[in-house]
């Protein structure tokens, strides 16, 4: 058994006095510190959601605390939340909500959610969803925008039907280029471009992108876009448009801000760039990093030495599927294989754990370093690229063993 | 499962608590945590509140590092040109506020 890490301890401390009736408002009152220059942020409690690190409030971005990903599944009350405009759906008439399938297609749809769950075939996957800016916080030279540690990722089990057997019902016309897909929230002026995402139409044929009603056996927490998601597995959660209710077929690539200015990388290998430069040419954001992470101890643990603990983590790629992670105590100049837990499939967090004993008292820098079926792996060193995406460098976790 | 850190202390207070497989209400107007954060004292000041409030709550300028004059006039530029934020041609008093209140002062 870890030792709780001083974050969590203030969390259990104050959870411990919300029992007893001492913290008038849960959530107000606790408070996390980030691993950063301005790392504090308040635990606040939104609807359907447990007490979650406060990023913003409105629109509402939430971050996960990092202990949660001790499970494999991330729970629904845990699961991290990212708006991007402020007018979000506050409550959804779940009767009178209809998808709407239009532009290119033979036959335009309105569905209601009961006809998309008799009218096609429902499938299930595991599948992380991680913000493109996930671990921003870390970045250095530090990069503007939400300043995020570990926690805007998570695992879940998600429910719905194929984009491809939808599209295929509406008939994809020759010559689509793309499927734009836009959600119920708004901008709070009008002035503001929405958030609208477009999906390479070969992308949105081939079977892995689901129109999600279910998270983990529950429909969908509101904050996570209930009544129906896009799924994208492997992808950035930008393009997993919540409260989904337009999809547009059309023949030239949708240039909306969030498309042609926002959410882009450098075309370069691996996305980066030198530190402080800008690059010359970008593409959209698309598949995710390969990353790995120490889940059971936390910076700052305390382990016996002479005695095994069981380190375990998690890695995940953008869906060619780990192979590989090897534990380095040293950190990094020695590596040992790491045991791979069940497989979930491809998209899915694989848990790892490695049987370790510290051979002496003293400080030990634990990391983990993951690698895919195709031989892509975590650098040793972190990349750099302006908006602070795709951070993957291998993580170090330090304990000292007593 | 482990059961989760909060499980317990919720499920004692009456607070809505996810069992796995019973859907979770709706939330009601009420449930929605009140915005609390406020803009830091500082010349200026009046602009953020009056200004910047419109779109968004006051994280998305505290929680940034202490960034130069450089970065808070770039911010102050996107939101006016690319979100098309109605902010007033003349912004240099807010991008004086944010850099000396939540910058490097330079």
């Amino acid at each position: 058994m870890h030792n709780p890490s001083p974050t969590r301890r203030h969390f259990l401390q104050k959870a411990g006095l919300a029992t007893l009736g001492l913290a008038g408002t849960l959530g107000a009152a606790d408070s996390v510190v980030l691993p950063f220059e301005n790392g504090e942020r308040r635990l606040v409690k939104f609807p359907q959601k447990r007490p979650l690190i406060l990023l913003t409030h409105r629109p509402p971005q939430l971050e996960t605390p990092f202990e949660v990903f001790k499970d494999v599944i991330t729970p629904n009350d845990a699961f991290f939340v990212r708006y991007h405009l402020s007018n979000i759906p506050k409550t959804v008439d779940e009767k009178a909500f209809r998808l709407e399938v239009k532009g290119l297609v033979n036959t335009p749809l309105q569905l209601s959610l009961d006809e998309l769950k008799k009218n096609f075939e429902q499938v299930e996957v595991i599948a992380v969803n991680q913000c493109s800016g996930n671990s921003r916080g870390f970045f250095k030279p530090r990069v503007g925008g939400g300043q995020l540690g570990h926690g805007a990722m998570g695992n879940a089990v998600w429910k719905g039907v194929r984009l491809k057997d939808v599209l295929q019902k509406a008939g994809v016309q020759a010559g689509a280029k793309q499927v734009v897909c836009n959600g119920m929230d708004t901008p709070p002026v009008p002035q503001t471009p929405d958030f609208i995402k477009a999906l390479e139409m070969d992308h949105a044929l081939d079977g892995e992108i689901l129109l999600a009603w279910e998270m983990n056996g529950e429909p969908l927490p509101l904050l996570n876009g209930y009544p129906l998601r896009l799924v994208v597995p492997g992808y950035y959660g930008t393009y997993w448009i919540k409260h989904l209710n337009e999809l547009t077929v059309v023949k030239d690539a949708f240039d909306g801000f969030f498309m042609a200015t926002g959410y882009r990388i450098p075309a370069t290998p691996g996305g980066c760039v030198e530190p402080g430069t800008t690059p010359a040419s970008t593409i959209p954001i698309n598949k995710f990093t390969i990353r790995s992470f120490i889940t059971s101890l936390a910076d700052g643990a305390t382990v016996k030495a002479g005695q095994s603990t069981v380190v375990q983590g998690i890695a995940f790629d953008g869906g060619e599927g780990i192979t590989e992670v090897t534990f380095s105590d040293d950190g990094g100049r020695t590596w040992r294989g790491a045991e791979l837990g069940k497989d979930h499939g491809k998209y899915s967090f694989r848990p790892w754990s490695f049987t370790w004993t510290p051979p002496k008292q003293g400080a030990w820098e634990l990391r983990c370093r993951a690698t895919n079926r195709v031989g892509q792996t975590q650098p040793m060193e972190p990349l750099w690229n302006p908006a602070g995406y795709l951070r993957n460098v291998v993580e170090t976790v330090k304990v000292s063993a007593a | 499962m482990r059961l989760s850190l909060l499980a317990l202390p919720l499920a004692l207070l009456g607070t809505a608590f996810l069992v796995p497989g019973s859907a979770a209400p709706l939330p009601k107007e009420e449930d929605w945590p009140a915005e609390t954060g406020t803009y830091k004292a500082g010349q200026g000041v009046e602009l953020a509140q009056s200004l910047c409030i419109t779109c968004h709550s006051v994280e998305y300028v505290a929680s940034q590092p202490p960034f130069p004059r450089k970065f808070w006039d770039g911010v102050v530029k996107k939101m006016k040109d690319k979100y098309g934020a109605p902010l007033p041609d003349e912004t240099t008093a807010l991008v004086d506020y944010l850099t000396t209140t939540y910058g490097s002062g330079k």
